[in-house]
């Protein structure tokens, strides 16, 4: 009997370890999996425009109207500078830490204006004076993804919106445009 | 040879017991439920607990926080029953107070998106979802087999962010026989 019970506490202890395992470390790896395909597509620190199966497989939901722009940002050796146009229609950035927590969001009311800066850095680094505008997002890893997305209301509108956030940027530039 | 035997078995009960249940609390069926409606707990900034952060992230998809985004999505009508292309449903009632909304079959067609429906005298919203293309809002559904409906708002506001599962949403009915 009392072998029979020491067998099933063993196999109670395993089924609790890799149910604790799964949910913890789930989220990373699979996270770690989007970054590391998004950057061996669309290379490191550099904003790119997706398209809607890119953006549907990413978000939870079929959005047409948005238009997606993401980031994968490594900040470890020095700070990532996003540069936002903020267009006049619903508007939001999010960044996501490299264990897939959301970390930081804005939408263009809370934001305010049609231009704005977030320097993403991990704990620690050295970062520049922060300026107006400019909000320091501190990332744990130094690592994540960056979405911007901004809503077309008519199908129109939606081009000058790509536009709109072709001219935003991500990377270690100070200001959009520079080289 | 008889233990070896048995710590075999204690690691595959323990383990498929682990994997299975890690899946069912992940599932869709442990989120808040709102009529036909579910979500998981939408608050995941500052931090969002394992199981929500592993939920969206095992099938690759990004959480997103309520004070941006409201998601919820649908396999059941409000009767319990599964969501099947051979029935047309009505899906009518208050559209809570958000700056925009979108709602859609996953995978699916374009979705319905405020701003470009019809609503009632009293601000009700009212559309038939169908595979075939029915009078005023239409919402096409799959050809054939069970489906979801996912129904996102953005910018929410009142008590929408915070308790999600409790603030009037449309309902989802049968309407006429399923064929």
């Amino acid at each position: 009997m009392m072998n029979r019970l020491f067998w099933i506490f063993c196999a109670a202890l395993i089924a609790a370890a890799i149910h604790f395992a799964y949910v913890l470390f789930v989220p990373g790896m699979e996270m770690n999996r989007i970054m590391e395909s998004f950057a061996a597509k669309n290379g490191r620190n550099d904003l790119t425009l997706l398209g809607p199966e890119e953006a549907r497989a990413l978000l939870s939901s079929n959005l047409p109207e948005m238009v997606t722009a993401a980031c994968a940002f490594d900040a470890v050796d020095e700070p990532i500078t996003i540069d936002a146009i903020i267009p006049d229609s619903y508007w939001m950035i999010s960044v996501y830490g490299a264990n897939g927590a959301l970390l930081f969001t804005l939408d263009d009311r809370q934001a305010g204006v049609d231009r704005m800066r977030f320097v993403l850095k991990p704990p620690g680094q050295a970062a520049e004076q922060p300026e107006a505008d400019t909000i320091t997002v501190e990332t744990p890893d130094g690592s994540g993804l960056v979405l911007l997305q901004a809503r077309a209301e008519e199908p129109a509108y939606g081009p000058r919106l790509r536009q709109a956030m072709a001219v935003s940027s991500c990377g270690p530039r100070q200001a959009p445009g520079e080289p | 040879m008889r233990t070896g035997l048995k710590i075999a078995g204690v690691l595959l009960v323990g383990g498929a017991l682990g994997l299975a249940s890690a899946g069912n609390r992940l599932s869709d069926n442990r989120a808040l439920e709102n009529g036909p409606w579910r979500i998981w707990p939408a608050r995941v900034i500052p931090a969002a607990s394992p199981y929500t952060l592993a939920h969206h992230l095992r099938h690759g998809r990004l959480p997103a926080d309520a004070s941006q985004s409201v998601i919820f999505t649908a396999a059941n009508d409000s009767d319990g029953d599964a969501l099947r292309a051979s029935c047309d449903y009505l899906i009518s009632g208050p559209m809570p107070p958000v700056r925009w909304w979108s709602l859609g079959v996953e995978s699916g067609s374009a979705p319905l998106t405020s701003g470009r429906v019809v609503l009632g005298p009293d601000g009700t919203f009212q559309a038939r979802m169908s595979r075939f293309a029915m009078p005023g809002n239409w919402l096409r559904s799959p050809d054939r087999g069970r489906f979801r409906v996912t129904f996102a708002l953005f910018g929410p506001g009142g008590s929408l962010k915070d308790r999600p599962e409790k603030t009037e949403l449309p309902q989802i009915r049968k309407d006429g026989d399923c064929q």
